[in-house]
């Protein structure tokens, strides 16, 4: 109020009559005292815009002067702290240089004022990084009509998607991909990406999670996985949706694929159906990990001390329930999904059951040829197998919480897994100089097994009431029970020297196991922050586990029925595990280094009644760790970890029974073996440059084990192998050394990408046979660039070359190196431009040379071909696809092993033509409702 | 040296503390929140768990070291530890040497991890009086918008107490030193905390900053360069690195 007044008091002074360049005059008192006012701000402002165009200050008799050019009105405005502002408007009518104008005095006097904040506004990007989260606007990224959202991914950068739906960004592999932030059908990324459709997506957003303990403590551990969230569009997020993909061909092949969902805002539902024998589809839910609860999600898993039981063979089973690759699968899979929450977020609620079926069948063909000290033996094998797998599993997970520091969850999980397997096989072996045969061999296996697994977990969590001091109790619970029984016939003749036949041995038996194990863990962790940059963490673990297994061997053929001693043996291993320890977090700037350490006890407990014995081993270990990370900027970082673990031998390594299902390799368990210790150390650098899209990444590890556990294998002259595991200590070496670079650049502004990618691979391994220490060395080198060439609407295309060098050489048999290259070279490209028919295309090209036993060259071309029609708004859709046209898949696999190494070359899914039609529906919430 | 945390005005007029030289600790705070709000889902994984583990204001502290010829605008290196520091990979930590004799500046950036050091003149900027008085760090300032780089809208206070026509950044050319700007669409604010009079001793030798400098106008074209796919993406970032 007192500036209007003082506007119009001063308004006399208006209208005053000047020329050019002129200056205002004017002087300033304090109005209580008449005092002249020094240093008060006088600032013009234009009487139009309010543009502020010169400013001064008085002097120390209060007079100021300002440089004035044109005419128009004016608005003066005078300050001094603490009082109030005098804003006086006036218009400037005529101006001639050196003219002064004079203002006048102004008067000032004492003040007070208050004001409000700011409002905000955004907008969108294409690509847009916010700390550890890289965030892709789906619409800024074209994608044919129609697609998946797998087509999405292919299309971002960095990403790359495999033939079977697996998920690879900036060289790490996806194990997660939530939808609007829940976990959808556990581990199954191919669940979302091939079901939902690209039009329905909003937004990518890849970052790397945290472990929930980094997350919760606020210390930060260095351990990420690379996560992605498919964020749907708002008004695609609630409603019906769901896919039909109904496919069939010559030859008896189909692929059926079906899937429908219910989005509401707090629940989300959704069940699937997989049928199929392309070996494609379906086999996601088959390949989750045993205990159906994921081992990254708790405390539990930073060590890996409690997969004891995580191997799922007992000895008499051999096949991992796993379709690889290998044979010819059929498969059915399905599962319902439902997750909840509460309005506020406090509970959660995500419960998946899931069934798997698979049976395949297969022909293998394997050479194996074994290093010894004298001459190499070669064994030669056919053999068909049938195996059959029934999986059923439910698992829930519930997240509440307590308060606004605390939280409880509760994670339950059960799985049954039926398995059956069958197979014959005939061999030979012989000597690989001369080629006498040492013996023949007919086997014929039949095993059923049925696994019933229960789990759980429970975690609790509070954050107490300084930042970073914080408190976590897990407990996990494991109990496993499996039956195995079978039988075992096997008839083998063994040869002499001269070729003349020496013995028959007959095997013919009655297998039986069960298996029992349990465990109990707790981990309490509290981290107590020391200073701004330092925290310490205290954790104590208690764990006991208990496996007992009890295998019996029974040798029919004769009355009696009588009981095989050798493979008949029931024992049990008690663990009692206490470990604790402080670890040392230190973060300061762009330094982050943690050092800890674990001191633990381990008192292991053997008993194996059938030779009425029972002996207790105590054991005390370190657990050291550290890890320093350096971040030079957000996207260049360097990181150094070390780590230190004891290794425990497992239950087949240490059940003093014998197992003849190999008739060949006969091995028996050794209840004297020691724990080893693994020591592993490597360092990562990545740099992300966003500026010039190029990206550098390179890693390496080196890892060794102390006191290392080995085969311990004798070969007598029948080329019989009878192994078991001893510990080696003094020559005997384990250990590797890898290394991968990939440098990546998407040249901007052109439709091209390329990947250099090399890496290598070392390792020396160690075995004893027949008495003597066997050095081997392993050595691979991989070179691969790719080239990548994608115009929208128009052609996406990729090429990619791979050469690899691999040697293995064995201390034993120096002059027979096995050395050869193999190459690759894969490709794909698709395009749209053909009259409304998409076409898409895909080969990949394998040669292995030949070397020593594997006398062959293996050489193939897959190439695969399918063209797609889209028809009712790109609801519907045609497609036919054409596989292994040229009919040449061939399974092949080499490997090296403790002592040796084997080519197993086994039966693949060939050339076949499927004919599809496939269904999107939506029923979207918001349209029904504009309707 | 003395801490002035009030406007300290004995008897008369004539006695009211003016500041030539000494040391304004700026606080940069951007809303976190919002940056992800626009961007992310409330449902979504990242947002929640930034929204656990941080507050929604981000925030970074700066020196501007002035005395009547030049000011240094400099980060400090103190941090909290853990602070997501997404809102600094685009032009978060500028180094600034003013210098208001010859009304030039020099400004090291840091974009995306690569280092440039600018020498510039002083930015015009139509600066619009308008009629809000607050005060910031017990300074009374007075509010004026401007439009920085065609369309950026920006809100500085600037006092009367300090003569200078500096301010945090390269924000300047006001009557006296700007002691807060709030940029709505960087969802970011920069206003003193605290005001520390010292002996004025000479910091532009402490800047390195006049060496090796690439003009203005080549840094402009590159950013552009960089940060500008036709797609529209890093238009904020854009904004950021120009500042």
């Amino acid at each position: 109020m007192r500036k209007v007044y003082l506007l119009i008091s001063l308004f006399f002074l208006s209208n005053v009559i000047f020329s050019q360049s002129a200056h205002l005059h004017g002087n300033i008192i304090e109005g209580y005292g008449n005092h002249p006012v020094s240093n008060a701000s006088v600032v013009l402002v234009g009487g139009k815009d309010s543009v502020i165009l010169k400013y001064s200050r008085s002097d120390t008799s209060g007079n100021f002067s300002i440089p004035i050019k044109s005419e128009g009105k004016y608005i003066i405005m005078i300050s001094y702290p603490s009082y109030a502002d005098i804003v006086d408007t006036f218009s400037v009518l005529n101006i001639s240089s050196g003219q002064m104008i004079e203002l006048g005095a102004y008067k000032i006097n004492s003040e007070v004022h208050i004001l409000q904040e700011v409002i905000v506004k955004q907008n969108k990007h294409a690509i847009y990084i916010k700390g550890d989260t890289t965030e892709f606007s789906a619409d800024s990224f074209y994608v044919k009509p129609g697609e998946n959202a797998e087509e999405l991914l292919k299309k971002l950068p960095g990403f790359k998607i495999d033939r079977n739906g697996n998920v690879t960004v900036q060289g790490s592999s996806v194990k997660h991909i939530y939808v609007d932030g829940e976990e959808f059908f556990g581990n199954e990324p191919t669940l979302v990406t091939q079901n939902l459709r690209a039009d329905m997506v909003d937004k990518v957003q890849l970052y790397d999670k945290k472990t929930d303990q980094a997350t919760f403590t606020g210390i930060d551990d260095g351990k990420r996985q690379k996560t992605i969230n498919i964020k749907l569009k708002r008004n695609k997020n609630t409603g019906l949706f769901g896919k039909l993909d109904e496919g069939g061909g010559p030859d008896g092949y189909y692929k059926s694929q079906s899937m429908i969902n219910f989005f509401a805002d707090k629940y989300k539902a959704s069940a699937y159906l997989n049928l199929g024998n392309t070996g494609v589809v379906g086999l996601g839910s088959l390949d989750q990990s045993k205990y159906g609860i994921k081992e990254d999600e708790g405390v539990i898993g930073d060590d890996g001390i409690y997969y004891v039981n995580a191997s799922s063979s007992d000895g008499f089973d051999t096949w991992d329930g796993k379709y690889d690759g290998k044979g010819r699968p059929n498969t059915a899979s399905g599962g319902l999904h439902y997750n909840f929450k509460s309005s506020d977020e406090r509970f959660k609620f995500n419960g998946n059951y899931k069934f798997g079926s698979l049976e395949t069948t297969n022909a293998l063909n394997s050479i194996v040829e074994y290093n010894l000290p004298k001459d190499n033996i070669v064994g030669h094998s056919l053999a068909f197998s049938k195996n059959k797998l029934l999986k059923n599993s439910l698992a829930i997970s519930s997240n509440y919480m307590l308060d606004s520091s605390s939280s409880i969850r509760i994670n339950a999980a059960g799985t049954i897994i039926d398995k059956s397997e069958n197979m014959e096989s005939a061999g030979q072996s012989e000597m690989q100089e001369n080629h006498s045969v040492l013996n023949t061999n007919l086997k014929a296996l039949g095993i059923q097994s049925n696994d019933r697994i229960f789990n759980a977990s429970q975690l609790f969590k509070k954050k107490l009431s300084k930042p970073r001091r914080t408190l976590s109790v897990v407990t996990n619970e494991i109990i496993d029970e499996k039956t195995t029984g079978g039988l075992l016939f096997s008839k083998n003749t063994f040869y002499n020297i001269v070729g003349g036949q020496d013995s028959i041995v007959d095997i013919h038996q009655r297998k039986s196991n069960k298996e029992h194990s349990f465990l109990l863990n707790t981990k309490l962790i509290y981290t107590e922050p020391l200073s701004k940059r330092s925290t310490l963490s205290f954790d104590i673990d208690l764990s006991h586990d208990q496996e007992v297994s009890n295998k019996v061997s029974t040798n029919l053929g004769n009355v009696l029925n009588e009981i095989d001693s050798l493979g008949t043996n029931r024992y049990s291993l008690n663990r009692m595990i206490w470990r604790s320890g402080l670890a040392y977090n230190y973060k300061y700037k762009k330094l982050r280094l943690q050092v800890g350490g674990d001191f633990g006890s381990i008192v292991f407990k053997q008993d194996y009644s059938s030779k009425l014995k029972a002996f207790e081993n105590s054991y005390a270990r370190f657990y050291p760790q550290a890890n320093l990370a350096y971040s030079f900027t957000t996207q260049e970082n360097l990181t150094f970890t070390y780590m230190g673990s004891p290794q425990f031998p497992t239950l087949q390594q240490l059940q003093p029974v014998t197992i003849n299902i190999d008739p060949l390799n006969v091995v028996t368990g050794n209840v004297q073996l020691s724990p080893s210790y693994d020591h592993s150390l490597s360092g990562l650098y990545i740099n992300y440059k966003e500026r010039t899209a190029e990206t550098f990444f390179i890693n390496a590890g080196y890892h060794f084990v102390d006191n290392p556990i080995v085969q311990a294998s004798y070969f007598n002259g029948a080329g019989v192998n009878t192994y078991t595991y001893v510990n080696i200590s003094g020559g005997g070496k384990v250990k590797d050394w890898t290394g991968r670079a990939l440098y990546r650049k998407i040249f901007k502004n052109t439709p091209y990408a390329i990947d250099l990618n090399a890496s290598f691979s070392c390792s020396d391994l160690s075995n004893l046979t027949n008495n003597r220490l066997n050095l081997i060395k392993g050595q691979i080198y991989s070179f691969a660039p790719s080239l990548y060439f994608s115009k929208d609407k128009m052609l996406d295309f990729n090429i990619s070359p791979l050469i690899q060098y691999n040697s293995f050489i064995s201390s034993l048999d120096e002059l027979r190196p096995y050395v050869y290259y193999s190459y690759s070279l894969t490709g794909s490209a698709s395009t749209d431009v053909i009259n409304k028919f998409r076409i898409q295309t895909d080969f990949v090209f394998n040669l292995k040379g030949k070397v020593n036993s594997f006398d062959s060259e293996v050489k193939y071309t897959v190439w695969n071909v399918s063209v797609r029609r889209f028809l009712c708004k790109n609801s519907i859709e045609l497609k036919a696809t054409a596989n292994d046209i040229l009919n040449q898949n061939l399974g092949n696999e080499r490997m090296a092993f403790a002592n040796g190494v084997s080519q197993i070359t086994f039966q693949s899914i060939k050339r076949y033509f499927l004919f599809s039609l496939i269904w999107n529906f939506q029923k979207q919430k918001d349209n029904a409702m504009q309707k | 040296m003395l801490i002035l945390l009030f406007n300290f005005i004995i008897g008369r007029t004539q006695n009211a503390v003016f500041l030539h030289q000494g040391t304004i600790s700026f606080e940069k705070r951007t809303n976190a929140y919002y940056f992800l709000k626009d961007e992310y889902d409330e449902n979504s994984p990242f947002y929640n768990s930034y929204k656990e583990r941080y507050p929604d204001f981000s925030t970074s502290t700066f020196s501007l070291h002035f005395n009547k010829g030049s000011s240094y605008y400099v980060p400090n290196s103190d941090k909290e530890p853990g602070m997501l520091n997404f809102i600094e990979r685009v032009a978060g930590t500028n180094e600034v040497f003013t210098d208001f004799t010859t009304d030039s500046l020099f400004i090291k950036k840091s974009i995306l991890g690569r280092k440039y050091t600018i020498a510039a003149s002083g930015r015009k900027i139509f600066w619009k009086l308008a009629a809000e008085v607050r005060t910031i760090a017990g300074f009374k300032c007075h509010r004026v918008d401007g439009l920085i780089l065609d369309s950026l809208y920006v809100i500085a206070y600037y006092t009367d107490q300090i003569p200078i026509p500096g301010g945090p950044e390269s924000f300047g050319g006001l009557p006296g030193m700007i002691l807060g700007v709030a940029i709505p669409r960087l969802h970011s604010t920069w206003f003193a905390t605290q005001i520390n009079i010292n002996d004025g001793r000479d910091f532009a030798k402490q800047s390195q900053l006049k060496t090796r400098t690439m003009s203005e106008k080549s840094f402009l074209s590159e950013i552009d360069q960089i940060l500008d796919p036709k797609s529209k993406a890093f238009s904020r970032s854009v904004f950021q690195a120009k500042l």
